[in-house]
């Protein structure tokens, strides 16, 4: 079917489908002819009173046409390659379906279009509009049949495949649905989870719209599925003959309505929530689901006599990680002549990963260690399945150690090794190793439960078989216990804070209380930012006020422009220093402000960042495309984004506007430093500081910061070095303490490239609070590269305690090699460095971590050395993990920088590195592949989500 | 948010202190329910107060479409380019306010006490809550000037602190949880105020500001 414009609004209506078609006109905006029409939401009415579905509306471009006639093709060829020709009900729907040419419309609302320009097409009078009346119908598309029916206000996904397909046969092995795509009137197209295992809450399809359900273990591959709907997406509602060209098709009686009009949508599933260990599970035990990437979260439990403190990291989907303080509190931490009052603390890495993902037989299977290393007080290894159906969640799992001290299953490895027999006992020795040795050993025990999602949303309830036998808890400490069975109940007092409650051993309350925020959505909308610049089509000025335009840049980017300068019909901003977290949105705004003020003849606009005279990258910008993606809904072509990043090149160019800064910077403020892990906690410090920098040629320059301490904790470092290494690290408090004004850098940089990919970097003074000298970088970094590799080598002595311009007589040559990879698998960046360490040790370090797309960073580092556990100390050898996140995505001004949280299990003088303040790799950062990608969460929602 | 600040404090370097004390004053300003009583208005436009789930907006009137048999429809836009719709005052749509959205089509019908255009039906599609062309009957009733709830409304507060005169309407959503819509008329027949639930806790109320003599 297909229209032609005519001069009237109003062109006909179609007997057998009733569609109204509205005429275009030249250059015209869809808004304009929306509102000619006064097709408005809650006002969509034809000409003859009927009510029409906005969300339906086609518009049709020709320009469309050529691709979805190719889309259709394929379609049609894969589906006679598997066997699914025209006769069938998929190959007749598909056949007479026609090639429409729609675009699809983000928005369908002529008065929010008019407010967002990139929402508003400019159409063509050969376009075509056409508004179908409100659709009362439903389509089921399924390697099943083909079902349409009459759409039900408040009716669920699942009622409509129960109505169209017999649910007895749902119950039957292989039968059933595990995803539906709905396809929506406007084309959006979501993928549902509609399985008893696997759904989350009832979805109500709009009246018109499409269901594609292939069936569990039906002849449907994916991609058929995927290319179905997206052909559906451009047809609009469900045609009102589509019964005319598809005899086949069933007609069932309309489903019932199933969703209440209540104030919150049902779950329909089990929401993971913490057990007293902080890690997904029940109340005492794990289950082996997860949370969603990027989830951090901290849990408080009690439970006589024990207090919990666990920070758990959910890096990936399969990978949940964390520590955690364990207090028991009728244990002395020692003699009260040496501890005083102090409790008993215990500390302790858990690790749990995800083996297996649920399915509709198969459950959820993940392997745990809890409390890894260490002095292992309740070191406990499991394997743990869940399987969900509805609102129950099922979990069974066999558990070793602590966690098992029940036993009464024979340990089921003694057919690898006799020594899985027995489980050694561990020493309290100096903590930090793997206790490897121990993993799986000795008896074990089942343990499970169910959860249950209550009618409340907000209300779980748990109950849980207890593996672990409590008169046999570590440090002699037996408590009493009269079930093995624990039961409590989840409140969710907000999206982010859960409060337990349970009765456990048959004797003990308890009570957790967790808080978890998931940092890759983490995004705060710029209200203090200056007003973003409007964009504008049409004619452009003939000159430009370069003193205001590079006001306007600075202050809408933060960036530093150091001079203006043009090559033809390209205009380039030399950027100095550039420290953003969002590189794209920078451009987006400095392009806002250049599109505003500079001539029509500028079809360029790029970027070049020089990060202290080196030339790091530049950013291109198609200024047509550009503005026409900023002031349209444009057709989507592959291949044609409008910024692309490129290598420095090395063209002359004419010098427009300079902007050269002065030779000196200086500021004044609060600094705040912390440390967290060690034996004493959490330790803070608040300075008043003043910083400055002189200038000494484009590519040298002299930095320092003083800091005077306004008060903190940094001075009740209490640790004694046990470690038979020089006290590289381990002298904190004598640090902290010797002086209140400290000298806590100064030192001269002098950085270069020997070739384009080829970087190096000079310095030398007090380089760090502890530590002076000079050393050098070289770091070799191919623009776009994955790869990059540095060498750093450095002579240090050790600082004065009063960290003014004395030393002490502690000297020590310390380098790196370090080797950085992008793994390009699930954003994984990693690097390993070896090298000398400060103490004089040799070894490793090895840093992973994720880097969500809004900036934020979890990663986890640990370096082995030459030294022996011994020697290094308490610990063993040293590691960490922290959580780096952008200002961008916390505060509502934009502001370079990140906010750090680190936990190291102990500070030792092993494996120390020196805190050189210029890293040449971050100096870089702009080469990266992924730097364009980077973007607020605001802007990713859906993408953010996903990755 | 607390949190958030937290965690960024950790870490944090003076440079930033400018962006805390800026994101600590949005935040004040934003949660003070009596921030636009103040607010300059420009005499050449229209403005609405609109108060929602965790948001209040200043809004400008931006179209007004005539609408054959039924009384115009008013599109008001806030500083984020949200959007909202009223059809004689009563709720039209959403779009972006309080990231909610939401289309009602009604029935009109014009044998009132106020002898004025009222909804005695609306089909409502609300995304949100699943609900595509939901229909429901509304009822109305006078309601007493004195006898009009001010507690949870910063809007009705200060409305009724300054005009006792007005004329107050109720509707009624027959067989729902969802609350009773609220509207005052000035003696002239203006409607000068609003308020709205989609849901039991998704309530809307708005306030013409700058009407002759009833800008509170």
């Amino acid at each position: 079917m297909t229209f032609k414009p005519i001069a009237t609004a109003l062109l006909c209506m179609l007997v057998s489908a009733p569609v109204w078609a509205y005429e275009t006109r030249q250059g015209e905006r869809l808004s304009a002819l929306l509102m000619r029409e006064k097709l408005l939401p809650g006002l969509v009415y034809a000409k003859t009173g009927e009510p029409l579905q906005l969300s339906g509306m086609l518009l049709k471009r020709a320009e469309l046409i050529p691709p979805q006639t190719l889309q259709k093709t394929q379609l049609l060829t894969l589906m006679h390659t598997l066997g699914l020709n025209g006769s069938s009900p998929l190959g007749t729907l598909v056949q007479n379906l026609p090639v429409t040419g729609r675009q699809l419309l983000p928005s369908q609302d002529a008065h929010e279009m008019v407010v967002k320009p990139p929402l508003d097409p400019v159409l063509q009078a050969i376009d075509t509009v056409t508004v179908p009346a409100r659709s009362a119908h439903v389509a089921v598309v399924s390697d099943k049949g083909f079902c349409v029916t009459a759409a039900v206000p408040l009716t669920s996904l699942q009622a409509y495949l129960d109505t169209c397909f017999a649910k007895s046969a749902w119950y039957q092995l292989g039968e059933g649905f595990d995803w539906v795509w709905l396809v929506k009137p406007s084309g959006e197209v979501q993928k549902l989870p509609v399985g008893l295992w696997n759904r989350v809450q009832q979805i109500a399809p709009e009246p018109g719209s499409w269901i594609v359900a292939p069936s569990r273990g039906g002849a449907w591959p994916t991609d058929l599925v995927e290319k179905l709907s997206a052909f559906l997406a451009t047809q609009g509602v469900v045609p009102a003959d589509i019964e005319k060209f598809n005899p086949g098709l069933s007609k069932p009686l309309p489903p019932k309505a199933d969703i209440a009009l209540a104030d919150q949508v049902r779950p329909l599933g089990v929401r993971p929530t913490r057990s007293d260990w902080g890690n997904v599970g029940l109340l005492q035990m794990p289950s082996a689901r997860m949370s969603d990437a990027g989830t951090i979260s901290v849990t408080a439990s009690r439970v006589e006599p024990y207090s919990r403190y666990s920070f758990i990291y959910q890096p990936f989907d399969w990978l949940e990680a964390g520590f955690r303080y364990s207090i028991i509190t009728n244990r002395s931490f020692g003699a009260a002549s040496f501890s005083g009052d102090r409790k008993y603390q215990d500390k302790s890495v858990d690790l749990k990963l995800r083996l297996l993902q649920e399915t509709a037989y198969l459950p959820q299977l993940a392997f745990g260690l809890r409390d890894i290393g260490g002095t292992g007080l309740f070191s406990s290894e499991y394997l743990v399945a869940s399987k969900r159906t509805g609102t129950l969640d099922f979990t069974l799992g066999l558990g070793f150690g602590n966690m098992a001290s029940s036993g009464g299953v024979s340990n089921p490895f003694t057919f690898l090794s006799e020594q899985f027999r027995v489980r050694p006992q561990l020493t309290a020795g100096i903590g930090g190793e793997a206790n490897s040795d121990t993993y799986f050993r000795g008896p074990g025990a089942i343990f499970g439960g169910v959860e249950w999602q209550t009618p409340w949303s907000d209300l779980i309830a748990k109950l849980e078989l207890d593996g672990n036998d409590y008169s046999k808890e570590p440090l002699s400490n037996p408590q009493e216990h009269t079930s093995p069975f624990n039961y409590g109940l989840v409140y969710r007092v907000n999206d982010s804070v859960d409060f337990t409650m349970g009765v456990q051993r048959g004797t003990t309350m308890s009570f957790a209380l967790a808080f978890k925020e998931n940092v890759s959505r983490y995004a705060a909308p710029k209200l203090t930012d200056p007003k973003p610049v409007e964009i504008t089509a049409g004619p452009r000025p003939t000159v430009t006020d370069w003193k205001n335009t590079l006001i306007a840049i600075e202050q809408q980017t933060t960036w530093s422009v150091q001079r203006v300068q043009q090559r033809g019909s390209e205009l380039q901003l030399v950027v100095e220093n550039p420290e953003v977290t969002y590189p794209k949105q920078a451009v987006d705004k400095a392009t806002a402000v250049l599109h505003e003020n500079t001539p029509e003849n500028v079809n360029w606009f790029s970027f070049s960042y020089k990060n202290r005279g080196l030339d790091v990258a530049e950013h291109v910008v198609d200024r047509r495309r550009w503005m026409d993606g900023k002031t349209e809904l444009t057709i989507e072509k592959p291949h044609a984004e409008p910024v692309v990043a490129v290598a420095p090149g090395k063209a002359e160019y004419r010098e427009v506007a300079d902007n050269t800064k002065p030779w000196y910077k200086a500021s004044v403020g609060l600094g705040y430093q912390q440390t967290f892990g060690g034996a004493n906690g959490y330790l803070f410090q608040f300075t008043a500081y003043g910083r400055g920098e002189l200038r000494l040629g484009e590519q040298t320059w002299l930095a320092g910061r003083v800091d005077h301490v306004l008060g903190g904790t940094f001075d009740k470092f209490t640790q004694e070095n046990t470690s038979l290494l020089p006290r590289v690290r381990t002298q904190f408090r004598d640090y902290a303490r010797a002086s209140d004004t400290k000298l806590s850098n100064l030192q001269l940089n002098h950085v270069g490239q020997l070739a384009d990919n080829h970087f190096y970097s000079l310095y030398g003074g007090y380089l760090e609070p502890m530590f002076g000298g000079v050393g050098g970088e070289y770091l070799y970094r191919p623009f776009n590269s994955r790869l990059a590799l540095g060498i750093d080598l450095n002579r240090v002595r050790q600082r004065a305690f009063e960290q003014d311009f004395d030393f002490q007589r502690y000297t020590v040559n310390t380098g790196h090699v370090t080797a950085y990879v992008d793994t390009g698998f699930q954003d994984i960046l990693a690097s390993i460095s070896v090298g000398q360490y400060l103490a004089g040790d040799r070894g490793a370090t090895l840093d992973l971590s994720r880097v969500f797309k809004n900036g934020v960073k979890i990663g986890a580092y640990a370096s082995k050395t030459n030294v022996s556990a011994e020697q290094f100390g308490e610990g063993s050898f040293d590691k960490g993990i922290y959580v780096r996140v952008p200002f961008d995505a916390l505060f509502t001004s934009t502001v370079p920088g990140d906010a750090s949280f680190v936990w190291t299990q102990v500070t030792r003088d092993g494996a120390a590195k020196l805190q050189r303040g210029l890293r040449l790799f971050d100096q870089t950062e702009l080469r990266d592949p992924r730097a364009l990608s980077f973007e607020s969460a605001l802007n990713c929602a859906v993408q953010c989500k996903e990755q | 948010m607390v949190v958030l600040v937290c965690i960024s404090f950790l870490g944090a370097c003076a440079q930033n202190m400018q962006a805390i004390g800026d994101m600590y004053k949005a935040s004040r300003t934003n949660d003070d329910p009596n921030r636009f009583a103040i607010a300059t208005l420009n005499p050449q436009f229209r403005y609405l107060e609109v108060h929602g789930p965790g948001v209040q907006a200043l809004m400008a009137l931006g179209f007004v479409e005539p609408v054959d048999g039924q009384p115009p429809v008013e599109t008001w836009y806030g500083g984020d380019n949200e959007l909202l719709r009223l059809q004689g005052g009563h709720l039209l749509g959403l779009t972006g306010v309080a990231q909610d959205e939401v289309a009602i089509q009604y029935t009109w019908q014009s044998k009132n006490d106020l002898a004025t255009l009222l909804p005695v039906k609306r089909t409502m599609d609300d995304p949100a809550k699943q609900a595509f062309g939901v229909q429901q009957t509304l009822a109305h009733s006078i309601v007493p000037a004195q006898q009009v709830p001010t507690r949870g409304s910063a809007l009705r507060t200060r409305l009724m602190k300054v005009h006792q005169e007005l004329l107050w309407l109720r509707i009624e959503v027959a067989g729902g949880d969802i609350p009773a819509s609220l509207y005052a008329y000035s003696p002239a027949g203006a409607m000068v105020y609003g308020s709205q639930c989609i849901a039991a806790t998704r309530c809307y109320e708005w306030l013409y500001r700058n009407i002759p003599g009833t800008n509170p």
